[in-house]
């Protein structure tokens, strides 16, 4: 990652903090899960979660399901 | 016949004789263009009533407008419009009737007021839609639509014995939501399950849809999974079941997508993954939820039809159709890119995007009713999404690595298509009271607070960090995943293989039976071919394979339907 990229990824990580912490201290409402009632706490649980998925996905699904191209030649 | 106007479908199903009667001197997209917009002009206007008539002592309610139904065929006619616009460079008349009847099909199912007639245009749409994915016109859109037809067969008949047997039963004749202690309840429901792609009945969709044209995916995408959506409205709100199988539907269909390499079957798992949110939200049942549900599927047809649009587009341009070899084209399609663009963008909630309006309504529904799972599931499909289909799909298929692939210019009126769809997506992401005035049930919410905005950039901007990060894992391999259709494909095949050798016995009878069936099948078939009815290369093979498993499907129904009946008389 460039330098560049990076203090723009900060910036906007920056920005969103603030208006996370904006929206608590105007008391704006809040439904649903744990993760909604922490500043940032959706950047943690996108994170997680897409670190999660791509890697059930790539190491585990792939290496079970995955079959050449021409698995189902000849069947029906 | 002034109240047969009133009815959308009617301007479909006359494009279907116009376009028939002319095949030979007229192409058939400019006659769909036209009746879509006359069933569209037909809906605008939402007015609402019943218009019924009496066949053979059956009291046939074929027009019910309430706003439920007004709301998905109107929905569906804008579709129809973009689909034969997006498609009139290409598609010949075979192709517009098929499109016109499957069109025409889904706007009369969701303006059924009554069994009957819901049930022979749910079965009109399968056939029709089979129809549009054998103008693939290649064999592999040939062996996926005799798997279509299997399972889409068994969705009949099971269909077919539920509605017998709640007729049988005393029943109301007509639509309406079912006591969950009766077998008509779970047959209607395991038929509306395999429609909707609740997995593990969802296979179908992803084998099939990427087979047919680019033109009849972009048809495929709005219409069998949405009207099960709306089935699901009309006869199963708030059964709870459906709440675990619509949210692990949402994440099973992104976990697929992540390993996908054919960039049509990665969208078809996110029909998948999409449904489940209107799946689950169905299943909660409050107002809210159900609204969310119903506008979730109104702004999902809009932008997964453009999302076709932008693969199709590509693969037009390239006759390429998988990631892996496709690569470094953005610069020579930038328009088609954009508006893939927000298709993406709509499909991963963001905000600004008709997605977000709807998707975020389930989300809170959800919340509101402290399912915590549920609402962990469908934020964590929403990440895979924006995974998939927002950063894997356009960064490998449109920007990444440069392999050289030539790029034909595409043709305006696919543009043009795009860009109606695209704007559609905009205009109802940026002005939602467009599509919340229109919401059947008595809810109010507000999508743009400054939580749910955050929330979702959060995410976004989450996903997109992994993205960066994991882009070489999440290169695309040529290959295949197995899915559930490896089932009917491997064991049931060779199942089928050894019954049918045990039956040598009996060999010669049933071929002199087969023979006779085939060979009257075969000339009526060249009759309907050398009229132009049907494809001159595909009438033997698609004759023998529909009416074969269609009449061995009815006759499995009937035989249950009668022995339940007899059953229950016996009780």
């Amino acid at each position: 990652m460039s330098r560049r990229t990076a203090a723009g990824l900060g910036i906007v990580i920056a920005a969103l903090a603030a208006l996370d912490v904006l929206g608590f201290l105007s008391g704006s409402e809040h439904h649903g899960g744990f993760w909604n009632s922490v500043p940032l706490g959706d950047l943690a649980l996108g994170v997680l979660g897409a670190g999660v998925l791509v890697w059930f996905a790539k190491r585990i699904l792939k290496r079970l399901l995955s079959r050449p191209e021409s698995y189902y030649d000849g069947a029906n | 016949m002034s109240a047969l106007f009133l009815h959308p479908a009617f301007w479909l199903f006359a494009g279907v004789l116009v376009v028939f009667a002319n095949r030979r001197r007229m192409p058939g997209v400019p006659v769909g263009v036209i009746v879509a917009l006359g069933a569209l002009l037909a809906l605008v206007r939402g007015v609402e009533g019943t218009l019924e008539t009496t066949v053979a002592g059956f009291r046939l309610v074929w027009f019910h407008a309430d706003r439920l139904s007004l709301l998905f065929a109107l929905v569906f006619a804008i579709v129809a419009l973009l689909g034969f616009l997006y498609g009139s460079h290409r598609m010949r008349a075979g192709e517009t009737v098929a499109a016109l009847l499957y069109a025409g099909s889904a706007i009369a199912t969701a303006l059924a007021g009554d069994w009957i007639t819901f049930f022979v245009f749910w079965e009109a749409m399968a056939l029709s839609s089979l129809a549009l994915i054998w103008q693939g016109g290649t064999a592999g859109a040939r062996r996926a639509g005799m798997r279509y037809l299997l399972v889409h067969a068994t969705g009949g008949a099971l269909l077919f014995a539920g509605i017998a047997l709640h007729l049988a039963g005393g029943g109301e004749t007509s639509l309406g939501a079912l006591a969950s202690d009766a077998p008509p309840f779970w047959l209607i429901l395991g038929a509306v399950a395999i429609n909707a792609a609740i997995p593990p009945l969802h296979a179908w969709l992803t084998d099939a849809y990427p087979e047919a044209s680019t033109s009849g995916s972009v048809f495929l995408s709005a219409f069998t999974t949405k009207t099960a959506v709306y089935a699901l409205l009309r006869l199963f709100p708030g059964t709870e079941i459906l709440v675990p199988l619509g949210a692990a539907m949402a994440l099973y269909g992104v976990v697929f997508a992540v390993i996908e390499n054919d960039i049509r079957r990665l969208l078809g798992y996110h029909i998948v993954s999409q449904v489940g949110y209107m799946v689950a939200a169905v299943g909660i049942g409050t107002p809210l939820a159900l609204n969310g549900a119903a506008s979730h599927a109104f702004s999902h047809i809009l932008y997964k039809a453009l999302l076709f649009m932008g693969a199709g587009a590509a693969i037009e341009a390239t006759g390429l159709r998988r990631l892996s070899d496709l690569g470094g084209i953005s610069r020579q399609m930038r328009f088609a890119v954009a508006m893939y663009a927000v298709g993406a963008l709509s499909i991963s909630g963001a905000p600004l995007f008709n997605g977000f309006i709807s998707k975020s309504m389930i989300v809170s529904a959800a919340g509101e009713e402290h399912l915590l799972w549920t609402e962990l599931l469908l934020v964590l499909a929403a990440v895979g999404t924006f995974l998939s289909v927002g950063l894997k799909l356009p960064w490998f298929a449109f920007f990444g690595e440069r392999r050289g692939v030539a790029v034909r210019p595409l043709p305006t009126n696919l543009l043009a298509a795009m860009g109606i769809g695209g704007g559609l997506c905009l205009l109802y992401g940026l002005f939602p009271h467009l599509l919340y005035s229109r919401l059947p049930y008595l809810a109010t919410y507000a999508p743009y607070t400054l939580d749910h905005v955050v929330s979702t950039a959060q995410l976004l901007l989450a996903t997109g960090f992994v993205f960066y990060l994991a882009r070489k894992t999440l290169t695309p391999s040529p290959g295949l995943a197995l899915d559930t259709d490896w089932l009917y494909r491997i064991p049931l095949a060779r199942a089928v293989a050894a019954v049918t050798g045990a039956l040598g016995t009996v060999g010669p009878v049933v071929s002199t039976l087969r023979g006779e069936a085939v060979t009257r099948l075969d000339t009526a078939a060249r009759r309907l071919a050398a009229s132009g009815a049907l494809p001159r290369r595909r009438e033997s093979f698609a004759f023998r394979a529909s009416i074969g498993w269609t009449v061995l499907f009815a006759a499995v129904a009937v035989v249950i339907t009668w022995i339940v009946v007899w059953l229950r008389n016996l009780g």
